[in-house]
């Protein structure tokens, strides 16, 4: 957060610390003259005519009582508002300590959903690499020994061929139970390696609950800030949005966040635009 | 189209040039070179011999948009078939690109066969 702003959230403060001197002391000399006041000052006037000094001292009690009531009601709200002010000081420490701490963590906390999507596809990859050739193996075994099959079926193989597709498929099924063995492993890798959803999945909701903390924080900011500056901040920085940088590039569509007008929605609508300028 | 043309794959995401890798050698193109913008990208042209270039779009260093133009703008690569796999997709990026002389343009994610059907059109193209 700026120092401008805190500056502004002492400058409340301060203000508020003076309007209670001031008050405090004009309240000392003035005392606040309603009709009950008036009342009970006739009432001391005729009492003091009429002798009673009974009557007088218990009226003079009750005048200052009034005083003091009324300087008290004062004190109270002023204290009210000093107490408002320093907790709406209190939140901006929140903001100081979003950005000195949880900004940069976060920034730590989706560089990592980086890395572990970034091992996750790996993973998968290599393993798949891997599956791959085996697949073609058993493929390219399978349709070798159907054809042999099929001309044994037919009659149509001599005694040595048949002992050579014999030796043939001893080695084709030994290899394929081998085979089989190694791609369940490489299955069994990738279903592992999906479990980072789970993790990143965590990872990002207590980025996105920051990223709300913020928001909320930086809309109380501004209210006071506009407040203090007599500014609207708030339709300040809608216009400077639409100003956006327009040559900076969009990256990936989020459905919902896209400007829909100039945004296409899938490879579908690219051909039909490209085939309109002659692709 | 050659299946033996050498192709130049260009993308930060290492991921991303390992999937295009994969899906280039199921359709048959085995002769692969990466790099991961295209500052590393036009030594790599430069040095000759690439017959087709797959490139990102948005990427530290250089962009794919200006590895475009400079393709274009050199004489020697000027004719080199272009095909683009990006996640941007404003259409004033898109004709951008089409203005820049993209031989195809493909949206992430995208499928083998969107990256197949765009590789025979090019070379259809080429070829005819």
């Amino acid at each position: 957060m700026s120092t401008g702003k805190i500056a502004n959230t002492y400058l409340a403060a301060d203000s508020l610390l003076k309007q209670l001197t001031t008050r405090v002391n004009s309240m000392a000399d003035n005392v606040v003259i309603d009709e009950a006041f008036i009342k009970r000052a006739k009432d001391l006037v005729s009492s003091a005519e009429s002798g009673n000094d009974e009557e007088v001292k218990i009226i003079l009690d009750e005048l200052a009582a009034m005083k003091e009531t009324s300087l008290f009601q004062e004190l109270g709200k002023l204290t009210r508002d000093l107490h408002e002010t320093f907790k709406t000081f209190r939140s901006d420490s929140r903001i100081n300590e979003l950005a000195a701490s949880d900004i940069p963590d976060a920034r730590e906390r989706l560089n990592y959903v980086i890395n572990m999507t970034q091992q996750a596809a790996d993973t998968t990859m290599t393993q798949i690499e891997t599956a791959i050739p085996l697949c073609e193996n058993i493929s390219d075994g399978t349709s070798q020994l159907l054809s042999s099959w099929d001309r044994f079926t037919q009659r149509k193989m001599a005694a040595e061929e048949f002992r050579e597709l014999s030796k043939t498929l001893k080695v084709f099924l030994l290899a394929a139970n081998n085979d089989s063995k190694s791609l369940m492993s490489s299955l069994n890798e990738v279903l592992m390696a999906q479990s980072y959803q789970d993790i990143t999945g965590q990872i990002i909701q207590k980025v996105i609950k920051l990223v709300e903390d913020v928001e909320t924080n930086l809309v109380g900011l501004i209210k006071l800030s506009s407040e203090h500056m007599g500014v609207d901040i708030a339709s300040e920085a809608t216009d400077t949005k639409k100003e956006k940088d327009k040559s900076s590039l969009d990256g990936p569509v989020v459905p919902g966040l896209a400007d829909e007008a100039e945004t296409l929605s899938g490879q579908d609508e690219v051909d039909d635009l490209l085939s309109s300028l002659g692709f | 189209m050659n299946k033996d043309m050498k192709i130049l794959i260009v993308d930060d995401f290492s991921t991303m040039r390992r999937i295009i890798k994969n899906l280039l050698r199921d359709l048959g193109f085995t002769n692969t070179v990466e790099a991961d913008d295209g500052n590393t990208a036009l030594p790599i042209l430069n040095a000759g011999g690439i017959d087709f270039l797959v490139t990102d779009w948005n990427m530290p260093g250089m962009q794919g948009i200006d590895l475009l133009k400079h393709v274009r703008a050199d004489e020697k690569l000027s004719t080199l078939p272009v095909l683009m796999v990006t996640a941007e997709q404003k259409r004033e990026q898109i004709i951008e690109a089409a203005q820049a002389g993209v031989n195809g343009y493909i949206v992430k994610p995208f499928t083998a066969a969107t990256l197949k059907e765009k590789i025979d059109k090019i070379f259809e193209r080429i070829d005819g």
